[in-house]
């Protein structure tokens, strides 16, 4: 590891200025996460567009605070609504609204703070650790295995996408189609374009983000906006846990930000899925399992240092390979690229003070989470009163000038509503819209890494399995698409009856 | 069935097949990929319809379903007209930006469009409206320097 890009990334960050930032999208991200049918992508990509004029080092610490903010704000309508604000505080709902019907609201929030603060800051230590070490390992790499990786990229998330298979490599295959609209950058050919200058760049990715995210939930907003609105529980107990009670959740914590790093680390899955195997294993190793679900601590503590936890670790990938791990991570990626940094292994040595700025912007945020939390958490039960129909003319309303304000161009701001109402009929159809930006940001990888295997190998396929890393690579690839389907079920089964036979 | 993910197979297939006539047209090293991904998409897209076709037992949409209360299912009507006006009011927005400037349009789609939906007071409807172009007016006109109209061609 290269001290002196470390030492950069942290200078970079640590000034007033980008500490403001921090502190400030940290507030931003717990209001936005606190608001039912919000999520953390949404409120990242409509913030993208914004730090386009900001130095690198302060627009990257707004979005990683963001998103750090909004992971811990999910929680707070998850414990006072019985509605979790985000996706991955679901399982929070399960203890952290008994506890409030308790009268606990107030710990309910500070367990979930505490927990939040220590599976994050965990997570960005592992995520500062982890990704150089890897980094190092995939330096190496060449068209042949970045074309490997790509490929690995979009068939893993796309087969752990919500609902089946097909619809995640669907939704990935249709990102893929779209990244080649555009001047194909070897032989100067216009594709797709059908004359219009304005497709002769192609598709900008922040466009389809802020479409693909933003618009589909104003929009959902809208269709449910005659549902009665929740009344919040009211905190009338303290925020901050007593010291004792945060130790004896604190294996928990641990076990639980583990379990988070982990499943983050897997492209594809999210804070959901981590946030209900770490209450699931909490549940496991509880004394008395009774107690969960009637307002257990430790099934707040769980899930909450989980989602957070998720952060860091759905990082490594991203660094050290230029595989997004989830939606949320694409975005912080595609503000990588706003800075002219391409996705590839070659994030580490070649734009390193940069992506150690992301990496110590993570660390930060969840230290500047603890205070901010501390300060505002009472105060975020405000927001959750805002009608929803607001939101969502509000939500459109920013997205237009978002949209308006990447390129100055109403084309841009027309595609971007385009790409809305393909998000919303993709979530009706019930296939999730993560692959297809993941394939938007893969597919001009995916080409490259193609075109120049081609040309080493003089047009022979048989390149492809020239190099021992990238079999692998391509092996791993065919079994994330094949584990879910049929097929692998019927292949396992002989050995399924076996083990029950014994 | 969900009808919805039966017609984006359908969507998907007629989409494969314009790439994929277009990409005939272009040199090979620039249609290899377009060619690629729109087989692959037309295939997902056939397995997607005829997994839908298929599949007996309606499709459950319970992620699309409203959220529970005390384990009993809230009957609301979703409200696909003011959905689609709303979307409508969009587009219109959209295209009189230039005409009448941001200023005007942003607050005539924000009334047009809490009028549609009408689950929101009037006096909140005039504070927030107010708050939100201020905030859009300070970060993006003043903070990102942002060139959009704020005003009508005629009166700027």
């Amino acid at each position: 590891m290269e001290s002196s890009i470390v030492m950069t990334g942290l200078t970079n960050v640590f000034t007033l200025y980008n500490i403001a930032a921090i502190l400030g999208g940290t507030l931003l991200g717990l209001f936005v996460g606190a608001m039912p049918g919000l999520s953390a992508t949404m409120a990242l990509a409509l913030l993208l567009p914004l730090t386009f004029s900001m130095d690198t080092a302060t627009g990257l610490s707004m979005l990683a605070s963001l998103y750090v903010g909004a992971s811990y704000g999910g929680s707070i309508a998850a414990i006072l609504l019985r509605t979790p604000g985000t996706p991955s505080a679901a399982a929070t709902v399960l203890d952290g609204f008994p506890m409030s019907q308790q009268g606990q609201a107030g710990k309910a929030l500070g367990i979930s703070l505490f927990a939040s603060f220590v599976g994050g800051l965990i997570s960005g230590v592992a995520l500062l650790i982890a990704a150089p070490l890897l980094g190092s390992l995939v330096v190496q790499f060449g068209p042949i295995e970045l074309f490997a990786i790509a490929v690995l990229g979009i068939t893993i998330i796309g087969s752990l996408a919500q609902g089946s298979v097909i619809n995640g490599l669907f939704s990935g295959g249709v990102g893929l189609l779209v990244s080649t609209v555009g001047m194909d950058l070897t032989t100067g050919t216009p594709r797709m374009t059908f004359d219009n200058i304005n497709l002769f760049s192609g598709i900008s990715f922040t466009v389809a983000l802020i479409g693909l995210f933003s618009i589909p939930q104003a929009l959902s907003l809208v269709e449910n906006s005659n549902a009665p609105a929740k009344v919040a529980s009211r905190i009338t107990d303290r925020l901050i846990p007593k010291l004792a009670e945060l130790k004896s959740l604190m294996p928990n914590i641990l076990r639980s930000s583990g379990i988070g790093i982990v499943v983050g680390l897997i492209p594809g899955t999210g804070g959901d899925t981590a946030s209900w195997f770490a209450y699931n294993e909490a549940k496991r190793f509880a004394k008395d399992k009774s107690r969960f679900g009637q307002g257990d601590p430790a099934g707040v503590a769980a899930p909450e240092s989980a989602n957070n936890a998720v952060v860091g670790g759905a990082l490594i990938p991203t660094i050290a390979l230029g595989i997004p791990g989830s939606s949320a991570t694409a975005i912080l990626l595609g503000a990588l690229m706003v800075q002219g940094i391409l996705p590839g292994p070659n994030l580490l040595t070649d734009y390193g003070d940069v992506t150690y700025t992301l990496i110590w912007a993570v660390i930060f945020a969840n230290i500047g989470l603890l205070v901010v939390g501390l300060m505002f958490t009472k105060a975020s039960v405000m927001v959750t009163r805002i009608p929803d129909g607001f939101i969502a003319c509000a939500i459109i309303a920013l997205c237009i000038i978002g949209a308006y304000a990447i390129n100055n161009s109403l084309f841009e701001v027309g595609l971007m509503l385009g790409f809305g109402l393909f998000g919303y009929w993709l979530n009706k159809a019930g296939v999730s819209p993560a692959p297809m930006v993941i394939g938007l940001i893969l597919g001009p990888v995916m080409e490259n890494g193609f075109h120049q295997s081609m040309l080493i190998g003089d047009g022979d396929y048989r390149i492809f399995l020239s190099s021992p890393i990238a079999v692998v690579l391509l092996c791993l690839a065919v079994f994330s698409v094949l584990q879910a389907t049929p097929v692998f079920r019927w292949l396992l089964a002989p050995f399924r009856r076996g083990t029950q036979l014994a | 069935m969900n009808t919805n993910r039966l017609l984006l197979g359908l969507f998907g297939i007629a989409l494969a097949a314009l790439f994929f006539v277009n990409a005939l047209k272009y040199p090979q090293a620039a249609a290899e990929m377009p060619l690629i991904y729109s087989v692959t998409v037309a295939l997902l897209s056939l397995a997607m319809v005829a997994s839908e076709l298929l599949r007996r037992r309606p499709a459950s949409d319970a992620a699309a379903a409203p959220a529970a209360e005390d384990g009993e299912p809230v009957a609301i009507r979703p409200r696909y007209l003011a959905t689609a006006a709303v979307f409508a009011l969009a587009i219109a927005y959209v295209a009189t930006i230039n005409t009448l400037g941001y200023l005007a349009s942003t607050v005539l789609f924000m009334a047009a469009a809490l009028l549609v939906i009408r689950t929101v007071s009037v006096r909140f409807a005039l504070i927030a409206t107010v708050v939100l172009v201020a905030v859009v007016c300070v970060v993006f006109v003043q903070f990102l320097g942002l060139p959009v109209p704020l005003l009508p061609p005629a009166i700027s």
